[in-house]
């Protein structure tokens, strides 16, 4: 079986989906409970602090354009330690990443839309079909996501457009209230959510990319057109509902949604909204779990990478159910692991991978 | 005990479904890693069923994390 390679403006899409992901849901809430009424300001030096990093990872693609991420381990590390490294990171990565935000789901579902479903049956539904999406691979994904990018660019505008009315500028007041260590705080929570999990993607971009030397102009396109989408979720959660619902509300995207009414008769399509999420969530999360089984598969010499993705995706939606005791274990993991976990993750494992490719280098000059 | 023989009915239909084509086509290895997984996932399920409350296997990230965690928050980072 031949190996795909998804185009660019695939390659475009694919990041910008994976960008918007589960931050549309999640973020506006942690950032507006750290920063108050500044969140939108905190958003912006989140998205400089994310491409600082997104540059890094380009960086390393280009240092190797045929090699993904578990591939340029085992050559910069030696075969044995590349291979335990890259197994500790799929697997701690597989435990923080697609499994929380399922359960994620599960609860956004249970607590805003259906009270009386119990959680697994939604885990259930959902995790099946990200699995069934991620066993049928690269292609399809890329494909379908292509399909519905125009769908969620739609509603999103549309969200914005008839949120217009219901802004008032006076809630940004008063600007840079509590000086400026909030702000970084939060804009590192907002990196730490969205842009930091890149590194995730560097097993698809360089090498199953058809212009591996083009990738970073795709990748970096993708990554401004899904921060701007947060940027202005976050903004707009500020500007109609305030700092501190925002900041005390758990989904408040989804009340942004519901607060839309023109002329009393175009009201309550918040329903509507929450199929922008899901479609983005379920992006993420079929991203998150082929890009895990394909680095899996690549560690362990498995060629025939789609045999692995029913066990795999059984044993996220397993975990999914009681991978949060509750809601306070949730926040305070976010806010306190989640965090350095990412950091090291997604910016100093990059960072160490190009500081040994740098010696490698030297020394192959020096015996040269 | 229904509960578990559901489990078990559903890895035999993952079974069915992936492993003829595995054996056909003499992947040994790929063979071995989908057992693995599978079993994995059989064993958590049971588990599940069996014990209400499990640990979530975060904490042992937590742990891993604690120190550095401690000094973002030293720093007022986090």
């Amino acid at each position: 079986m031949p190996e795909y390679k998804i185009s660019l403006r695939q390659l475009m899409i694919v990041t910008a989906m994976f960008t918007v992901g589960s931050g549309i849901l999640l973020v506006p809430s942690g950032l507006a409970s750290i920063a108050k009424q500044d969140a939108w300001i905190a958003a912006l030096i989140g998205v400089l602090f994310g491409f600082g990093a997104v540059s890094v990872h380009l960086l390393l693609a280009k240092m190797y354009p045929t090699k993904n991420l578990m591939q340029i381990c085992e050559t910069l590390m030696g075969k044995w330690i590349g291979k335990a490294i890259g197994l500790l990171f799929l697997v701690t990565f597989f435990l923080c990443g697609p499994t929380t935000v399922l359960q994620e789901i599960g609860n956004f579902v249970t607590i805003q839309m259906m009270p009386e479903t119990p959680i697994e049956a939604i885990i259930l539904l959902f995790g099946a079909i990200m699995t069934l999406g991620a066993r049928l691979g690269l292609e399809v994904l890329a494909r379908s996501i292509e399909l519905m990018f125009p769908w969620v660019v739609f509603l999103f505008t549309a969200m914005t457009l008839l949120l217009l009315s219901e802004v008032k500028l006076e809630r940004t007041f008063p600007v840079f209230e509590f000086g400026a260590l909030p702000l970084f705080s939060a804009a590192l929570t907002f990196a730490s959510v969205v842009f930091f999990p890149h590194i995730m993607l560097l097993m698809i971009y360089p090498a199953s990319v058809n212009r591996p030397e083009q990738a970073y102009k795709a990748v970096y396109i993708g990554s401004l057109f899904g921060s701007v989408v947060l940027v202005i979720v976050i903004a707009l959660t500020i500007l109609v509902l305030g700092p501190s619902i925002t900041a005390q509300s758990m989904y408040p995207s989804y009340m942004l949604a519901q607060k839309i009414s023109i002329g009393n008769f175009l009201q309550r399509i918040e329903a509507v909204m929450a199929i922008m999420w899901f479609i983005s969530l379920f992006f993420r999360l079929a991203l998150y779990l082929y890009m895990i089984v394909a680095g899996l598969s690549i560690i362990l010499g498995i060629k025939n990478r789609q045999a692995l993705m029913l066990p795999a995706g059984w044993i996220m939606s397993t975990l999914a159910v009681f991978i949060y005791p509750n809601v306070a274990y949730r926040q305070s993991w976010d806010a306190k692991v989640w965090v350095p976990y990412t950091l090291v993750v997604g910016v100093f494992l990059p960072m160490l991978l190009l500081g040994l490719h740098g010696i490698r280098k030297l020394r192959s000059r020096k015996s040269a | 005990m229904i509960r578990i023989l559901l489990i078990l009915a559903v890895a035999a239909l993952i079974s069915w479904i992936e492993l003829p084509r595995m054996i056909r086509r003499k992947e040994r290895s790929a063979v071995w890693g989908f057992s693995v997984l599978l079993l994995l996932a059989v064993g958590i399920s049971v588990a599940k069923v069996l014990f209400t409350s499990l640990p979530t296997p975060l904490t042992y990230i937590a742990i891993a994390f604690r120190p550095f965690s401690r000094f973002l928050t030293a720093l007022g980072l986090i």
